[in-house]
This record gives structure tokens, C-alpha cells and sequence, in this order.
């Protein structure tokens, strides 16, 4: 499980931007479209890790 | 019986509470556009009862696109849609709050699969081109494959058809000509239709968020432990399958075949216990 590549949230913004002006200079970030904490969380608490033995 | 706001509601199955000590309501997660076997990580964690066994009154919807499932998710009927990033960007341009709490796959994973008598792109000169919907994940990786093989969308016709199983009994029957699907589908399709494949994306290096764990970022901040707790359950059902590559494919077969013989329902509920390992 993985965070998705924000080169590929780039990507839509720019092919969405053909058509819609709301999304030229739009990011991931301004969006606020990738959270990362809820894996981040999982993660840490070692959950992950008792699969992989 | 739950209830969308969605122009087409078909079936709608109640499934019977599954309720423990720690449940308070249900928890609904969908798939939107479910027939790949990607999805296979929430088939796993429904069947084998893993959001129950984290504290949830898990419910799991089977939805033939991704759109029916945001307006859903953005109603709060759903609590984690599995579909497109695509659909959060053009959700969040609108003022929606959703956010992206996780990925699956980064690439296409599709192949624009054509009639057997298309043999060159040249070929798909007039042509129908089906998609899901527009702004639906079909719909930005067709304008992809159309760029990498070089043909003017001018040229072909793009037609909204529905979700994939519904977009491969069109293929079959020549209603349309062209459209991208993913595995299980693509084999099947040129197995038992003979069709061709003009171009498998996933070699086309393109980054893509073809599927991603949507959530509305108000539910996340006021819920945090159920949505951790959900994907623990969704992480747990990857290992599952990883693990039981029998589990894997008889989740992938009864699942794509189920789809197949209802391919002109818009939106579907899976039914429980279609897995008798």
C-alpha cells in the first residue's frame, strides 16, 4: 500500500486544465489531496510489519 | 436498503448487520468501478469479515464507476471510495473536501482493446471509443492512448458507455469498437472475442492514480481511528491474498463473473459470501 505519485495528480491537474480554467496552477497541495498520515500511523505502530515475517 | 443519489438504481441489497461490541453504525467503503482484480484487497477484507474484526460494521458496495461512488462518498453514505484519484481532483475543483488517504496503482494498468478487424490504429478512423464517464479514469487514460498512438480525437467518436463489464459486452457486440480494460477483462476479451489490443498503457510510463482510497477529509478528522482502523482491515486483506493465491483467484473469478451477467446494472451491491473458501 502505497501513497499515489503526485507526478500522476500533475498530470490529471494538467489534462483537466485543457477544459477547466479552475485547474491551471492547481497542486496537490492546494487541493489538499494527499494525506499521507493515516498510512504514516499505520506504519509506525508496526502493524505492517507483523505481515511480513 | 440503502438509499443514492444516483439516476439509476437498479439493485440494492441489504446485508444483514454484523454488528459487535464496538460497532456503533455502519461503515460503507466502495469500489468505484470494481470489476479489476485490484479491487480484490476490499474483496478480501469484506469476505473474510477483517472490518468486523477491527470494530466496524463493515459494509462493502460494488459500484460500476467511480462517479455514482463520489457522490456517494461527498453524501456521506460512504465512508472510503476506491477508485480514480482523478475523481478527488475534479471533486476538490468544486469545492468537495475529499483527500487521498492511500494508492493502490500509479500506472494504467489498461489496453485499449478493439474489434477484431482493427488490425492497425489507422483503422480506428471513425470509429466508437467507449469510456465510463467523463472525467472517469477511462476517460483521461483514452486521451492518453489516442496521444501515444497518434491519433486526433476529431477522428473517433468517445461515447459514455458504463463501467467495464458493461463496456466489454459492448465491445463484444460491436455497439462500440474500441475501449480500455484491464485484467481479468483483457483476457477474456481476446480469448473468447477474438479482440485485438492497439496499446497496453502500462508500458506507456505514464504516471497515473488509478486507484486510490478516497475519503472526505470532515469524516477523517471527526473519525480518524474508524478510517485507520478500515484500512488496517484493507491492508490485512493484501496480505491475505498475497499470501492465498487460491483465495486471490476465486475472489477474482466469482467476482468478474457475477459482474458479467449483469452488465447493464449502473450501480450494483455485492452480495455476501460469494466466496466459499
Amino acid at each position: 500500500m502505497v501513497m499515489p505519485d503526485r507526478k500522476g495528480i500533475e498530470f490529471i491537474l494538467g489534462q483537466v486544465a485543457k477544459d477547466n480554467p479552475k485547474a491551471k496552477g492547481q497542486t496537490p497541495e492546494s487541493l489538499r489531496l494527499l494525506d499521507g498520515s493515516v498510512l504514516d500511523e499505520i506504519r509506525k505502530s508496526g502493524f505492517i510489519d507483523k505481515f511480513k515475517k | 436498503m440503502i438509499k443514492f443519489v444516483i439516476a439509476v438504481v437498479l439493485t440494492a441489497i441489504s446485508f444483514v448487520a454484523q454488528a459487535n461490541a464496538f460497532a456503533q453504525e455502519k461503515f460503507r467503503v466502495a469500489s468505484g468501478g470494481f470489476s479489476t482484480a485490484i479491487h480484490g484487497v476490499v474483496w478480501a477484507a469484506y469476505e473474510r469479515k477483517l472490518f468486523q474484526k477491527y470494530g466496524l460494521d463493515g459494509e462493502y458496495l460494488a459500484l460500476e464507476s467511480g462517479t455514482p461512488a463520489m457522490q456517494a462518498l461527498l453524501a456521506n453514505e460512504i465512508q472510503i471510495v476506491f477508485t480514480t484519484g482523478a475523481l478527488g481532483i475534479t471533486a476538490n475543483l468544486q469545492g468537495a473536501d475529499t483527500t487521498i488517504i492511500a494508492g493502490g496503482i500509479n500506472f494504467i494498468p489498461n489496453k485499449l482493446l478493439v474489434r477484431p478487424d482493427i488490425k492497425r490504429t489507422e483503422d480506428l478512423k471513425g470509429k466508437r471509443i467507449a469510456i465510463s464517464r467523463f472525467g472517469s479514469a477511462s476517460d483521461y487514460a483514452t486521451q492518453v492512448a489516442l496521444e501515444k498512438l497518434g491519433v486526433n480525437p476529431k477522428d473517433v467518436t468517445i461515447v459514455q458507455v458504463g463501467g467495464n463489464a458493461t463496456r466489454l459486452a459492448a465491445l463484444a457486440n460491436n455497439t462500440i469498437q474500441a475501449t480500455l480494460l484491464a485484467e481479468p477483462l483483457t483476457t477474456i476479451g481476446a480469448r473468447q472475442f477474438k479482440l485485438n489490443s492497439l496499446i497496453d498503457l502500462a508500458e506507456s510510463g505514464v504516471p497515473f492514480p488509478q486507484n486510490c482510497f478516497l475519503v472526505r477529509r470532515g469524516y477523517l478528522e471527526a473519525n480518524r481511528a474508524k478510517i485507520v482502523n478500515a484500512m488496517k482491515a484493507i491492508i490485512e486483506g493484501y496480505f491475505l491474498l498475497k499470501n492465498d493465491k487460491g483465495l486471490a483467484l476465486q475472489l477474482i473469478k466469482n467476482t468478474t463473473a457475477w459482474a458479467r451477467k449483469t452488465p447493464v446494472l449502473a450501480t450494483i451491491t455485492i452480495s455476501p459470501n460469494t466466496v466459499t473458501a
